[in-house]
C-alpha cells in the first residue's frame, strides 16, 4: 500500500486525532491560564510554566493514546515500550520524582511564601522562588542558596515571617547596691519610646538570677515580625542608654595585676 | 485648622507650634521641599518638579506594612445593656498629609504625625493581628473642641445578645477608611458600626459614609496598595 493509498484509507482517522490533539491542547490553555492566576503569587513563574509544560503534554499524550484507542489501533506494544521506559526513566530521576512530589506536597502545606525568612539547617534567608523541584533562599550574606524540595519538606525548618510577632530578650547586670525596681522602670520607659517596641505586650523587665558581679536582670519586648531586626540590633544599645541615664553603672569584672618585676619604663626628656 | 487649604504661612506656623518645620524653596523652576520634626523622625526633603499647589489633607496614622488596623482602647469602658443600641464619638489619631495637586491629579509627598506611632497585638500570637494602638476618650456627645491630629468619628454600637457587655476595645479597619473635613478644615473619619453578638464576640463595620453629613470627601494615598477592608470581628473579646 502506497502512502496515498493509505492516505485514502485512514485520512478520517487522522482528522480525528488532529482533531483530539486542537481540542486537546485547548483544555490545556484552559487549565493553564487557571493555573496560572491560582499560583502566580505563590510559586515562581519558572516553577509555573514548568508545571504547565508537563500538564500540556500529559493531556496530549492521554489525548492521542485514547483517540487511537478508540480507533482501534492496537496500542499494547506501545505502552509496554512506554512502561518499561518509564520504569527506567523513574530509576534514574529517582531524586527528581522525589524533589518533584515534595514540591507539589510543599505547594498544597504552604509553609512559607515568597519573601519569607526561613531558617534550614544552617541557612537563614529570605525566599525568593519556589518551584517544583527546588527553593531558592538568599542568605543575609545575600548568598542565593538552592534547597532541593525533598530535603525542605523532609526537615523540619523555622518560618521567621509567619509570626505576628516576636520577642527579644537580653541580660544585664546591675550592681548589688542599685534598686531593680529602679532600673526596671529606666529601662521600660526606654522602650516605649521606641515606636517597633509593642505597647501590648508590654516590655517586661525582671530580675533572673544573682552573679558574682551584680544581680542579672533579663529585659523582654515584643516587636511584629517585620521589625524584628530593628529591635534585634537595638535592644542592647536601649538597654545601655537606659541604665546610663538612670544613672545605674553596667558592672564588670575587674582584675588586679601584680607584676613579678618591677616594670622599666624610660621616660623620655622634653627638649 | 489646617486641612483642604493651601501649604500657606498659616498652616506653617501652625505646624512650627508643634514643633515641626515645614518649608518650600522655589529654585530654577522646582520647588524644594523640607520637613524636620514630627515623626516618622529624621529631615525629609524632595524636589517637586510641578507648578500645581500644595494642599494639607489628614491621613491615616499608621505605616501600612506594619498593620492595617486602628485599636481604640477606650480610657473609660462601656457597659452595655441586652438588647440595646446607641452611639458614641471617638477621635482617632491622624497625620498631617502634604500633597501636590497638578489639575486635580494628586499625589502624596509627605505625612508625619506629631507623637512616633505605637502598636499593640490583639489577641493571641499565633493568630492575632497587630494594630495600631490609641487610647480614646469616649464623648457621648459630638466632641466641640478639636487639634490637628485627631479625627472625629462615630461608632454606633448595637447589643443583640441577652447579656451585658463592657467594651474596652474597638478594632477599626483603618487602612483605607475614608476620610472627610469640613468647612473649618477639621478632620473625620469614615463612621463605624459595632454590632455585638451571643458570648460577647463583637464585629466592626464600616458603613461607608460619613460621621456627619455636609463633610467633604479627602483623597486617599493607599486605596491602590491594598483593597479596602470593610469589617473586623473581635474574636478575641471587646
Amino acid at each position: 500500500m502506497n502512502v496515498i493509498d493509505w492516505l485514502q484509507v485512514y485520512w478520517i482517522d487522522i482528522v480525528y486525532v488532529v482533531l483530539a490533539v486542537i481540542i486537546a491542547l485547548f483544555i490545556s490553555k484552559l487549565l493553564e491560564r487557571t493555573i496560572r492566576r491560582t499560583l502566580i503569587k505563590k510559586i515562581s513563574k519558572t516553577a509555573i510554566d514548568n508545571m504547565t509544560k508537563l500538564l500540556r503534554y500529559v493531556i496530549i499524550i492521554l489525548a492521542v493514546t485514547i483517540t487511537l484507542a478508540s480507533l482501534g489501533v492496537d496500542l499494547t506494544g506501545a505502552l509496554v515500550t512506554g512502561g518499561i521506559i518509564g520504569i527506567v526513566i523513574g530509576f534514574a530521576a529517582q531524586a527528581s520524582v522525589s524533589n518533584l512530589i515534595s514540591g507539589i506536597l510543599l505547594l498544597l502545606e504552604k509553609p512559607f511564601k515568597l519573601g519569607d525568612f526561613i531558617h534550614v539547617g544552617d541557612i537563614v534567608g529570605a525566599v525568593v522562588e519556589v518551584g517544583l523541584l527546588s527553593t531558592t533562599i538568599v542568605t543575609w550574606e545575600g548568598i542565593k542558596v538552592r534547597i532541593p524540595s525533598s530535603e525542605l519538606f523532609n526537615s523540619s525548618f523555622r518560618n521567621y515571617s509567619a509570626s505576628r510577632i516576636r520577642v527579644v530578650r537580653v541580660n544585664v547586670q546591675i550592681p548589688y547596691s542599685e534598686s531593680i525596681e529602679k532600673a526596671a522602670q529606666a529601662i521600660t520607659s526606654k522602650l516605649r519610646e521606641q515606636w517597633y517596641i509593642l505597647e501590648e505586650p508590654e516590655p517586661m523587665v525582671f530580675a533572673k538570677e544573682f552573679a558574682n558581679d551584680g544581680i542579672v536582670l533579663e529585659v523582654r519586648a515584643w516587636t511584629p515580625g517585620s521589625t524584628w531586626f530593628t529591635l534585634y540590633s537595638n535592644l542592647p544599645k536601649l538597654v545601655k542608654d537606659a541604665l546610663d541615664e538612670a544613672g545605674i553603672e553596667i558592672p564588670f569584672p575587674q582584675r588586679v595585676v601584680w607584676f613579678a618585676s618591677s616594670l622599666k619604663t624610660e621616660e623620655k626628656e622634653s627638649e | 485648622m489646617i486641612y483642604g487649604r493651601e501649604l500657606s504661612n498659616d498652616v506653617v506656623n501652625k505646624l512650627r507650634e508643634h514643633g515641626i518645620n515645614v518649608s518650600i524653596e522655589e529654585k530654577r523652576g522646582f520647588r524644594i521641599y523640607h520637613r524636620e520634626g514630627g515623626f516618622p523622625k529624621g529631615i525629609v526633603e524632595k524636589i517637586v518638579k510641578s507648578s500645581g499647589s500644595l494642599i494639607v489633607y489628614p491621613v491615616h496614622s499608621t505605616q501600612y506594612e506594619v498593620s492595617s488596623f486602628l485599636l481604640f482602647r477606650l480610657k473609660n469602658p462601656l457597659v452595655v445593656a441586652p438588647r440595646s443600641s446607641f452611639a458614641i464619638y471617638v477621635k482617632a489619631p491622624i497625620c498631617v498629609g502634604i500633597y501636590v495637586d497638578e489639575d486635580g491629579v494628586r499625589r502624596l509627598i509627605d505625612f508625619f504625625g506629631l507623637y512616633q506611632f505605637k502598636y499593640a497585638l490583639y489577641g493571641s500570637s499565633a493568630s492575632g493581628v497587630i494594630c495600631r494602638f490609641y487610647r480614646a476618650d469616649v464623648y457621648l456627645d459630638v466632641p466641640s473642641q478639636q487639634n490637628i491630629w485627631e479625627a472625629t468619628t462615630k461608632i454606633s454600637i448595637e447589643n443583640s445578645s441577652d447579656e451585658f457587655v463592657e467594651v474596652r476595645n474597638i478594632v477599626y479597619p483603618l487602612l483605607n477608611a475614608d476620610m472627610y473635613i469640613d468647612d473649618i478644615g477639621n478632620a473625620y473619619i469614615e463612621a463605624a458600626h459595632l454590632s455585638i453578638k451571643r458570648g460577647g464576640v463583637g464585629t466592626v463595620f464600616l458603613k461607608n459614609e460619613a460621621p456627619f453629613t455636609g463633610l467633604k470627601r479627602c483623597p486617599q494615598p493607599f486605596m491602590g496598595l491594598l483593597g479596602k477592608i470593610g469589617k473586623f470581628d473581635m474574636e478575641f473579646g471587646l
